[in-house]
Formats: C-alpha cells, sequence, structure tokens
C-alpha cells in the first residue's frame, strides 16, 4: 500500500514539471515574449530593456530554470492591462471559480448518484429509460447554450433568478475566504447566504448538466454490474435486507469507478467553467484567463492554464490516493 | 498505473467477431440505430445543402435587400426565421452541418492518426519509449480539453482550421491510449513471441493481431470523439477563437445572435438544438457500439 | 417502494429542500427604505434581488477601471470612474467642450503666453482632509513632470502627460530645446498659482480639463506608495470630487459615496456603484432585468430594441471621433490628387451610415467631429458620384499607374468608431472595384503589428480613426497633418506633412491664443484638407448610453459621463 501511495506522488512530479514547461513555452519560446509584454506600449527600446530584465537572450535551459524559480517564489509576472501582479489577480478571483465548481460537482453528485441508482433499481422500467434519456442530453448540450436558455427563461422571463454575478447591487459581505457562501455564514448573516445562493444557482446549475450525466450513467452501470454479481444474489439469499445489500455490499464496489469519474469529470467542470463564467459574468479564473486570450495577456493566459493543469492534477491525485480506502486489492500490492 | 487503468483494467481480446454477426448486433441496438438514424439525417443534410436551402449562407445582406427582411420570425417563407443581417436561418442551419461534419471528422481523424501512432509505438517498443510517451500523455491530460484548445488557439490565431487542429491535439491522448492498451494485450502473447521468434516484422504483427483488436474501441471512441469535437469547437467559436464570420458554424451563429436573445429567442434555440441532436446522434451511436462490440462493458442483469 | 427507491427519493427530497432553501431565502419584500451604504457594515434590511438600491446608480461598463489615479490611466473606462472622484483646474461645460472653471476660478496668461497664472477656489479639502491649495496643485505638476520626484513611481507611464504636455523635465530635443511645453510650475500665495511655458500652447486649458490633470492628495499619494490607485492601496484614491471611494472589488464593482464636504453641488443620488460586466449582451440584459440603471456600449443590435423598450431611455452622446481611409502619400499614385479624389467619389458614405450602423452614426465630411468648434459649416462634402469618380481616375492614369493590387489596410478588431471593420473593408472594396481599383485587404493583427505597419508606410490606403481627448481642433487635425503622424506621408518610416503649408497653418493655430482668430484657421484649414483630399472622412459615431426610463438628469457630453446630476 505504502508503494502504491509513494509511486502515485512521485508521478505527479513528472506530469508537474512538463506542465511547467509547457506554460513556459507558451510565452517564451512560441510567443514573441517582448510583444506579448509590453502589448501596446511595444517600441524597440523598451524592448531592450525588457529583454534584460527578463534575460531573453539567455540559452532556453536558463530561462526556464528563472521562470521556474520566479514561480516558485510566487511571482508570475504582471498583467500587461492591468500591470498588477498575476498572483495578487488570481488569488481574488480563485475562490469565485473554486466556488462556483464546488457548487456544481455537489449538485451533480445530488442529483446524478440517486438518479443513477434509482435507474439501476428499476432497470429497463420507463424510469430508467428517462433518466437515461434525460442523461444522454445532458451530455451533449452544450453548457453554453444551456446557460443562456436558463437565463433567458429563469433569470428573464420569470425573475426568479438574477442574471449575472456574484452579489447584488447593494450588498456587501465582509471578505474572509473570498467565497461568499463562507463568508456570509462565517459573519452568520443568512439573508445574505440565501441571496448568495441564489446568484450561484443559475451558474452552478448550468455547470451541473454534464458531471450529473456523466454520474448517473456511471453510477447505473456500476450499480447493474455489481448487482447481477452471484455474491449480490447469495447475501439476498441469506435474507440480508435489501438496503444492507444496496449500501454494503453494491455501493461500496461501484464507487471506485465513480470516484474516477468525479475525478475526471473535474476536468469537464474546469473546461466548463471558462464557458459559464463568460456568460453569467462571474468574476473567477475561467473568464479571466479567456479575456486575456482575446487580449493578448499572456502572462495571465500562462498563469490561468496552469492553475487548472495544477489543479486537474491533484484532484486526480487525490482520487487515485482514495483508492487506497476503495479498492482492497491494492492494499496488498 | 493511472486512474483510467485502475477502472477499466486490460481486456482479454475477443475472438474476432465474424463482420456480419457484427452488423447483425449493431441493427439490434436501439441506440446504436437512433444515433445512425440522426447521423444519417444529418449527412443527407450536410450533402443535400445546396438543395435543401433557400439562399447561401455567405449571401452577404448587409448592403443589399435581404436587410429589410432581418430579425423575421419564423414563416412559411423561412422556417426557423433570418437572422440579424437577414440571412435565413434554416438554411445557415443546414450548411452549418456541413462545418460541423467536417470539423468532428478532421479532428478525429488527425487525433487518431497521431495518436494511433504513438500508441502503437509506446506500447511495442516498451520501456522508456513508453514511459516518456505515456507521461507526455499524461501531460497533456493534465489539461481541461478546453483550455489546451483555447491555449493553441491562443497561440496561432483565431480561425477555423486552428480552431480544428487544437480540438484534434488535445484528443491524442485518448487514442493513444486505447491503441497501447490495445498493443500490450497482444504483445506479451505466446504467439506473438513466436513470430517475432521467426522473424516476422513488427508491421505484419501490427495489422494483423492489434489492429483488430483495438478497432472496436477505437470505433467506439470515436464516434463519441466525434460529438465531443463538434462541442468543443462550438464552444471555441462561442468564443470567438474558431470560426469565423460569415461562416455558417453553430457555435458562432449562438454567438451572434446572443444579443437578440430577449427579442428573437429562435435565433439562439435552433442552433443550439441542432449542436445538441447532433452530438446526441453520435453518443447514442457511440453507446450502442460499445454495448454491441464490447460486452465487458456492459454490465447489467441477464 | 422498495428500500432503494425511497432511498433515492429521500435524496432527491434533499436536494430539492437545498434549492427551495436558496430559493426561500429572500422573502418578497418591497424595495427597502434607502440604506447608507458604508464599506465596513453588514447591510441592515438587504436588497431584494434583480432591482437596485434606491439610494444608489447602478452603472454597467464593459471593464473595470486598470486604476484609479488618473495621471496613469488611457483607457475611458478608468477615466470613467476617476471623474467623479478627482477635479482639476478646469472642466469640460456638461454637453460640449467648451471649458469652464473648476478648482480655478480664473486664469489669465502673460502678453507672451508662456505665463498663466490661476486663482484658486478656497475652502477646497480632499477626501482624506487635507487642503486644497497652491502647494498641493505645484506637488501635482511637479509629480508629474519630474521623473525624479519621489512619488512619479518608475513603473508609471504617465502617458498623457507626455502626449499633451510633449515630453518631461530635462528632456531635450537635439537641438537643446526642451521638449515639454510645460516648463514650471510655482505657488504664489496659497490660492494662486503660476504656470511657465516653453512656448505658448494655445490648447492649455482645454488640456486641463482632461480628465488625466486632476488633483491627488500629495498626502495620501505619499502614504499609499506606488500601491495608490489599485485595490490595495491604502487609500485608494483621494481627489476633490463628489463622489468618494467607499470600497473597491476589482473586476466586480466600484462603490463611491457622496463626498459630504464637497465645495459643489452634492451628487443627485447619494450612491455610485460601478459594475463591470464585459459583455455586452449580458449586460444588456441586466439593464433589460432591472439589476442595474445604466449602461454604456450596446452592441449596435440592441440599439433598436432599446428604443423600442418604453422602460429604457436611448441618448446617443454627441460624437468626438471621426473614422476614415487615409492615403499614404509617399506610395504613387496616391501623391495624385486626382486618384485620391477617385477614392473619394467612390464611397457611399450614407449607405455605410444606414446599413452598418444602428443609428448611432453620421456621415464625416471633415477629419473633426461637428460638435467641435472650428468646423467648417460652410463647406460640402465630395458626393458620392461613381460617373464622377470614374472620371477622376481617367485623369489620374493619365499621369499615373495604378499598382496591380492596391494594398488597403483593415483593422481586425472593432474599433468604437468601426464596429463592423472587416464588413466596412469589404464594402469598400467592392466600391472601388466597380470603380476599376482593385485592392488587396492586408489585417495584421491590431495589438502588435498594425500601426506600425501603417506608420511604417506599407500601407497605400488604411483605415483608422482617432477619438478626441481634450476638445480641441489641434488635437485631431494636428495630430493627423502636423507631420509627426508617419501614415499619411511616409517613407522608411520618416515622417513629413502630407502639405506644408497646412502643417504651418495648423502649428500657428496652435500657439496662437486668441479663440476667434484660432476658430477661423481651422476652418480654413479643414477646407484645405477638403479640398487637397488629403483623406477620406467616413463616419462620426455617437456612442449611446441608456439608462432605465426612471432615471432621470443625464447630459450627454463628447468628453464625459456626467453622472453626477443623475437622479433616480
Amino acid at each position: 500500500m505504502l508503494s502504491y501511495i509513494v509511486r502515485r506522488v512521485l508521478a505527479v512530479v513528472p506530469v508537474l514539471i512538463g506542465i511547467s514547461f509547457l506554460t513556459f513555452a507558451l510565452l517564451h519560446v512560441i510567443g514573441n515574449p517582448c510583444v506579448a509584454l509590453l502589448g501596446d506600449h511595444f517600441t524597440p527600446d523598451a524592448c531592450v530593456e525588457i529583454r534584460l530584465r527578463y534575460r531573453l537572450d539567455d540559452p532556453l535551459p536558463v530561462r526556464y530554470a528563472h521562470f521556474v524559480g520566479r514561480m516558485l517564489h510566487g511571482d508570475l509576472g504582471n498583467s500587461i492591462t492591468t500591470k498588477r501582479p498575476v498572483v495578487a489577480e488570481l488569488a481574488e478571483k480563485l475562490p469565485a471559480t473554486f466556488e462556483l465548481a464546488l457548487a456544481a460537482i455537489v449538485l451533480a453528485v445530488l442529483a446524478g448518484i440517486p438518479l443513477g441508482i434509482v435507474a439501476a433499481a428499476r432497470h429497463n422500467s420507463a424510469v430508467d429509460v428517462g433518466a437515461m434519456v434525460w442523461a444522454m442530453l445532458g451530455v451533449s448540450m452544450p453548457v453554453f447554450w444551456l446557460g443562456l436558455m436558463l437565463i433567458y427563461v429563469f433569470a428573464f422571463q420569470l425573475g426568479w433568478f438574477p442574471s449575472l454575478g456574484r452579489l447584488p447591487s447593494g450588498l456587501t459581505i465582509p471578505r474572509w475566504s473570498g467565497m461568499y457562501t463562507l463568508d456570509a455564514l462565517r459573519a452568520g448573516d443568512m439573508h445574505a447566504f440565501g441571496i448568495v445562493l441564489r446568484h450561484l444557482a443559475l451558474p452552478a446549475f448550468a455547470l451541473s448538466t454534464i458531471p450529473a450525466a456523466f454520474i448517473a450513467r456511471i453510477t447505473r452501470s456500476s450499480m447493474l454490474e455489481v448487482l447481477g454479481q452471484d455474491y449480490i444474489r447469495t447475501a439476498r439469499a441469506k435474507g440480508v435486507a435489501e438496503r444492507a445489500v444496496v449500501a454494503r455490499h453494491a455501493l461500496k464496489n461501484a464507487l471506485l469507478p465513480l470516484v474516477t469519474v468525479i475525478g475526471l469529470q473535474t476536468g469537464a467542470l474546469l473546461s466548463g467553467a471558462v464557458l459559464t463564467e463568460t456568460i453569467f459574468a462571474w468574476n473567477g479564473v475561467g473568464r479571466w484567463t479567456v479575456d486575456a486570450i482575446t487580449g493578448s495577456d499572456y502572462p495571465v493566459v500562462q498563469a490561468g492554464v496552469l492553475v487548472f493543469a495544477v489543479t486537474f492534477v491533484f484532484i486526480n491525485l487525490i482520487v487515485d490516493l482514495s483508492y487506497v480506502w476503495l479498492d482492497p486489492r491494492i492494499r496488498y500490492e | 498505473m493511472s486512474a483510467l487503468d485502475l477502472a477499466l483494467p486490460p481486456r482479454p481480446s475477443p475472438a474476432r467477431p465474424p463482420l456480419r454477426d457484427a452488423v447483425r448486433r449493431v441493427r439490434g441496438s436501439r441506440l446504436a440505430m437512433a444515433g445512425l438514424g440522426i447521423i444519417g439525417f444529418l449527412t443527407f443534410c450536410a450533402v443535400a445543402a445546396p438543395w435543401l436551402s433557400i439562399q447561401h449562407p455567405d449571401a452577404d445582406g448587409i448592403w443589399s435587400a435581404f436587410m429589410r427582411d432581418a430579425k423575421q420570425p419564423p414563416s412559411l417563407r423561412h422556417w426557423m426565421g433570418t437572422d440579424k443581417l437577414g440571412r435565413d436561418l434554416a438554411s445557415r442551419i443546414v450548411y452549418g452541418a456541413r462545418t460541423s461534419l467536417l470539423i468532428g471528422v478532421t479532428s478525429v481523424s488527425l487525433a487518431i492518426a497521431v495518436g494511433a501512432a504513438l500508441g502503437a509505438v509506446a506500447g511495442f517498443f516498451g520501456r522508456w519509449v513508453d514511459a516518456v510517451i505515456m507521461r507526455l500523455m499524461d501531460i497533456m491530460l493534465a489539461f481541461p480539453s478546453l483550455l489546451l484548445a483555447l491555449g493553441i488557439v491562443a497561440l496561432t490565431g483565431p480561425r477555423l482550421l486552428n480552431a480544428m487542429l487544437a480540438v484534434g491535439i488535445v484528443s491524442i491522448p485518448t487514442y493513444a491510449r486505447i491503441v497501447r492498451a490495445s498493443v500490450l494485450a497482444e504483445v506479451g502473447k505466446d504467439y506473438v513471441t513466436a513470430s517475432r521468434a521467426l522473424g516476422a516484422s513488427p508491421m505484419r504483427l501490427l495489422l494483423h493481431h492489434v489492429v483488430p483488436n483495438a478497432l472496436a474501441p477505437l470505433i467506439v471512441a470515436a464516434s463519441l470523439g466525434i460529438g465531443t469535437a463538434i462541442l468543443e469547437a462550438a464552444g471555441l467559436g462561442f468564443l470567438g477563437l474558431g470560426a469565423q464570420p460569415p461562416l455558417a458554424e453553430w457555435g458562432l451563429m449562438l454567438a451572434d445572435n446572443r444579443q437578440s436573445m430577449t427579442s428573437f429567442w429562435w435565433l439562439v434555440t435552433c442552433p443550439g438544438v441542432a449542436i445538441m441532436l447532433t452530438v446526441l446522434g453520435f453518443n447514442l451511436l457511440g453507446d450502442g457500439l460499445r454495448d454491441v462490440l464490447d460486452p465487458r462493458l456492459r454490465g447489467g442483469r441477464r | 417502494m422498495s428500500r432503494t427507491t425511497l432511498r433515492a427519493v429521500r435524496a432527491l427530497a434533499a436536494g430539492v429542500l437545498f434549492v427551495g432553501v436558496a430559493a426561500c431565502g429572500e422573502p418578497p419584500a418591497p424595495l427597502p427604505e434607502s440604506t447608507p451604504m458604508t464599506a465596513s457594515s453588514a447591510p441592515t434590511e438587504g436588497p431584494e434581488v434583480g432591482k437596485t438600491p434606491a439610494d444608489t446608480l447602478v452603472f454597467g461598463h464593459a471593464d473595470d477601471a486598470t486604476k484609479l489615479d488618473p495621471a496613469d490611466v488611457t483607457d475611458g473606462e478608468s477615466l470613467l470612474a476617476t471623474w467623479q472622484i478627482f477635479e482639476g483646474l478646469t472642466r469640460y461645460k456638461a454637453g460640449g467642450t467648451e471649458v469652464e472653471p473648476a478648482l480655478a476660478t480664473e486664469w489669465s496668461a502673460s502678453d507672451d503666453g508662456l505665463t498663466w497664472t490661476f486663482k484658486l477656489r478656497t475652502g477646497v479639502k480632499f477626501h482624506d482632509g487635507t487642503d486644497f491649495n497652491a502647494d498641493a496643485v505645484v506637488w501635482n505638476f511637479n509629480r508629474w513632470f519630474d521623473p525624479t520626484h519621489p512619488q512619479h513611481f518608475a513603473d508609471w507611464e504617465f502617458e498623457y502627460w507626455k502626449s499633451m504636455f510633449q515630453g518631461l523635465k530635462d528632456e531635450t530635443n537635439e537641438d537643446g530645446t526642451p521638449k515639454s511645453v510645460f516648463a514650471g510650475a510655482e505657488a504664489v500665495d496659497a490660492s494662486t498659482v503660476k504656470l511657465t511655458l516653453n512656448r505658448p500652447s494655445a490648447p492649455l486649458l482645454q488640456n486641463l480639463a482632461m480628465g488625466n490633470f486632476a488633483f491627488s492628495s500629495p498626502a495620501a499619494v505619499e502614504a499609499a506608495g506606488s500601491a495608490y490607485g489599485t485595490p490595495n492601496g491604502s487609500p485608494i484614491a483621494i481627489g476633490t470630487g463628489p463622489y468618494k471611494v467607499a470600497e473597491w472589488m476589482k473586476d466586480d464593482r466600484l462603490l463611491l459615496e457622496t463626498n459630504a464636504d464637497y465645495w459643489g453641488t452634492p451628487p443627485a443620488t447619494p450612491n455610485l456603484e460601478l459594475r463591470s460586466i464585459p459583455d455586452n449582451t449580458s449586460r444588456f440584459l441586466a439593464l433589460q432585468n432591472g439589476e442595474i440603471d445604466g449602461m454604456t456600449q450596446l452592441n449596435p443590435d440592441n440599439i433598436a430594441t432599446a428604443q423600442e423598450d418604453t422602460n429604457l431611455t436611448v441618448t446617443f452622446e454627441p460624437p468626438n471621433n471621426v473614422g476614415y481611409i487615409g492615403f499614404n502619400q509617399a506610395k504613387a499614385p496616391w501623391d495624385n490628387i486626382d486618384c485620391r479624389k477617385a477614392v473619394a467619389q467612390a464611397i457611399d458614405k450614407s449607405a455605410i451610415v444606414d446599413t452598418m450602423y444602428a443609428g448611432d452614426a453620421e456621415p464625416a465630411a471633415q477629419m473633426m467631429p461637428p460638435s467641435l468648434w472650428g468646423y467648417n459649416k460652410a463647406l460640402t462634402d465630395h458626393s458620392f458620384d461613381m460617373a464622377g469618380a470614374k472620371t477622376s481616375l481617367e485623369a489620374c492614369l493619365a499621369k499615373s499607374t495604378l499598382p496591380e493590387k492596391v494594398q488597403f489596410y483593415v483593422m481586425p478588431v472593432a474599433r468604437f468608431y468601426f464596429p463592423q471593420p472587416k464588413e466596412l473593408g469589404e464594402y469598400i472594396q467592392a466600391q472601388l472595384q466597380e470603380l476599376g481599383v482593385t485592392t488587396e485587404i492586408q489585417s495584421p493583427d491590431w495589438g502588435t503589428q498594425y500601426l506600425p505597419d501603417v506608420r511604417d508606410g506599407k500601407a497605400e490606403l488604411f483605415m483608422l480613426g482617432w477619438g478626441g481627448d481634450n476638445g480641441d481642433p489641434d488635437n485631431f487635425l494636428c495630430q493627423f497633418f502636423c507631420g509627426a503622424e508617419s501614415s499619411f506621408f511616409s517613407k522608411d518610416g520618416q515622417a513629413a506633412p502630407p502639405d506644408e503649408a497646412l502643417a504651418t497653418l495648423l502649428k500657428e493655430a496652435s500657439a496662437t491664443t486668441d479663440p476667434a482668430k484660432r476658430t477661423q484657421m481651422y476652418e480654413q484649414a479643414n477646407q484645405i484638407v477638403h479640398d487637397l483630399v488629403l483623406a477620406v472622412p467616413l463616419v462620426h459615431r455617437s456612442p449611446p448610453i441608456v439608462f432605465r426610463a426612471t432615471v432621470t438628469g443625464y447630459t450627454a457630453s463628447p468628453l464625459q459621463h456626467v453622472l453626477v446630476g443623475v437622479t433616480k
């Protein structure tokens, strides 16, 4: 077991190095760093100064080393548009994306798992077919289109939810973590908490559709596979209560692919966050990165891509490590 | 060993099903047939576009009489109404089918070509070649696909061609893994060692044994992959980083018509539904094929 | 039902409950009474979701301010914010470009135009309580002008200073003369300031009214250091204006509250919130939904929608820009007036305005907008006349040869004067093709390549535009034709004026201080530009601004957004 853990953790290292190199290459090798870093203010003289400051004429490995060094010191450069340190802006926007993604995954799990279980329990019934059709539609729908439809129906026509933003005008929540749900709870302001949830509802729902659909399908197929096994039949024959059958025997074994899917779906979630944040004017890393791409703000593009990639790697690491608990085979490796 | 490998352990190769038997089983799968139906309709639209539409989609209605027809609701003449420049929406959607199919097939073909080659090399030569290639694939998989595609497009410039390239590149690891798994499943077998000892060339082994083994999961993955590619390209088009105006591409149409959404909802609903149905078709086909061609993954009570 | 189903139903019910709590978190209550907003207090009675608080004007703009120090910003979004917080010596009259007193009550110039004396308003305080006086004015000028000043922070640009005053302290030209128009500032007494110039500058008052030359509190800048003007600055921004900064959530919203000690008319709405919503469509939807009270920058397609919506009022600001086609006269045959005339006659400006703009533009006849003094009202434009154009082209071809493919530069991204540049470029290409001139469109990347290429003289025809900064015709005409701008006559990157006589006239006009004489000179200049067809002005764009119908008191202005008088 220990060797498994160690091996998995160590395997992350070359991937992280690869990610850092890819993001470095983004700006320094493929793009024109002088132009990218100066943007509109590009003049040949300013370029000379930039070349000196960023050591652009040094050999590639040296530049990469400096890049990594600066990165480890928390320096990801300055945004070309605002000239503020990228790290500072990142710290401001990360909680927003995190909150959105978390809400989406919670919704996806809450919706997907029960749906999958029900569909498995009522295999081949109308419920099963209906659930699977819904799941199919879920993964086929473009997330940005769903977001638009939701805004049109629920915000514009019905007025139940706001159409954009994290907070309405006139509401300030003392900032502690940057995640307004937590901050409102910490301030004990349930009224504000409700309002924040209302703002979170539509984007989180839009974002959760695809993961929910995947989770429902995987839950269903895992449950079906497990429920068809001999030992389940044996347990039933022995008179074990159905609930225990499902919970103790079936569910735990079905969890393995489920956890895998949740981990993989986080990647889809991060991608979807980019589109959702744009539509809902959500002040997070996704929107920041897209704006930076259209605005040619390469240091920000670098940072955004880096953050998402590293997050994804660590989530998958956690998923892999969770197998230690979920998959007994590993304990004996 | 990574997450995916654990969840789906390499399967033993089934006896190669006779083609007729496979086709019969595909016909029996409702999912696959539904998917094929949708895709068939889509292909028909794409091929017959010039005859099905009343207007060429690139008709520049800016300074012509089209303008007076702008933003018309669905009517007998314009089944889906007209957009802000007076162009018939239905025609543009039908032509959009061409673009989408092109995007899907091209990017997946690229991904399979490169991915299969990489996977085969990795599986066959093993050891450090395998390690290097698989690490590279892991790194690529570490980036959320849309973001990696965005990054590639950011560098190469916003154009449909670059979007297709980006979407293709992003899917390479999937196919590489599939082919590698198939290769690995075969390479360990006795007959392979025997053949190699007898001097059979790697190419022959690849073609005669590995390819049939890999074909099933590849087809499934490709089918699902085309759907994904279409979705991602639409996303890029929506962000303005893929297809450029005046091309009739569904994602681009969504972006263009978004501003009229509150007054002319059909301009947004129709392209979105088109995307959804298309992707649904490929997903149905992929799921159906998976059920048919790979019984291990089916799972269910008999 | 079976246990599994029961379990599933319970889980679903929990989920529904969860969503229900969220939806019920907001009791449907009528709008609360005005809740004064301070940065630290939690709201007592929250606002209703989807509606704006009664005491706050919520204004949506496309981008957040990059910085709240007016001296260092160039973008309109930052200036939108700083206009409400800071003031300078002079300011523009609401609705126009004339200058009126602001922090200076009266002024006079010496006969040689090199010394200006300003009498300052007394009893004015900065938001941090420190006095506004002559010392503060001198401190600010020195900070902008002197690179060795401790608060002239090294990585800051002070771009507009360099552009309007042409240089910093101790910068000299090749012949030793100082680059800068400005020489120094001196406090004569607590409420009188003397500005000395190196050469007479007639646009000085107009320049000083620009938002970039508004004053910050010296104590504040010293305290905040180079974080001044940023969200982590302490303080963020201290001026003398009617609003002061309450809180700034970067890229989300900027909250401004009334300056209780303001010397002038207090703002009509106690609080102002500037929300940044980058996407035009989302912003418009929020406006229609009542989540914001006003916005700028509409999608052209939404203008008609907004005009038809009885809940919204659309106002068009007087144009302060010009979009045009320029000729690079260094490349033959564009030095031949007949060829230029042919192009000018081949373009139907009314058609362009009708089809590519949504009622927010007018055809342009001169290279500066009609809202500016110095506009020649008597001038008639070259009319659209394809037959006449072809005749001119024949005359042109008699003396010069046309290249096979004329290099026509069209920008790839929307500009505020050309929202659909690609379509416009293609239209013009089609018109020129009909005339008999074949063009090849080049669209290098706007951010990095377009301007350098045009300035290097790679283009023969090019689309460009200009937005006025200070309401002075010099800002338009001299910018184009005084010779510093290499696009109109550029050989190997060396700039020269396309017409020497015009350049001399313009330079003289910028040195004359008599307003009547200046007006006449600029009218004459406009006539020359027209007669010589130095460029083909296409459109002046009037940006729309939309408010909810219940919001009143906005005065449309070409140079600023006057939000102070707006009432909800």
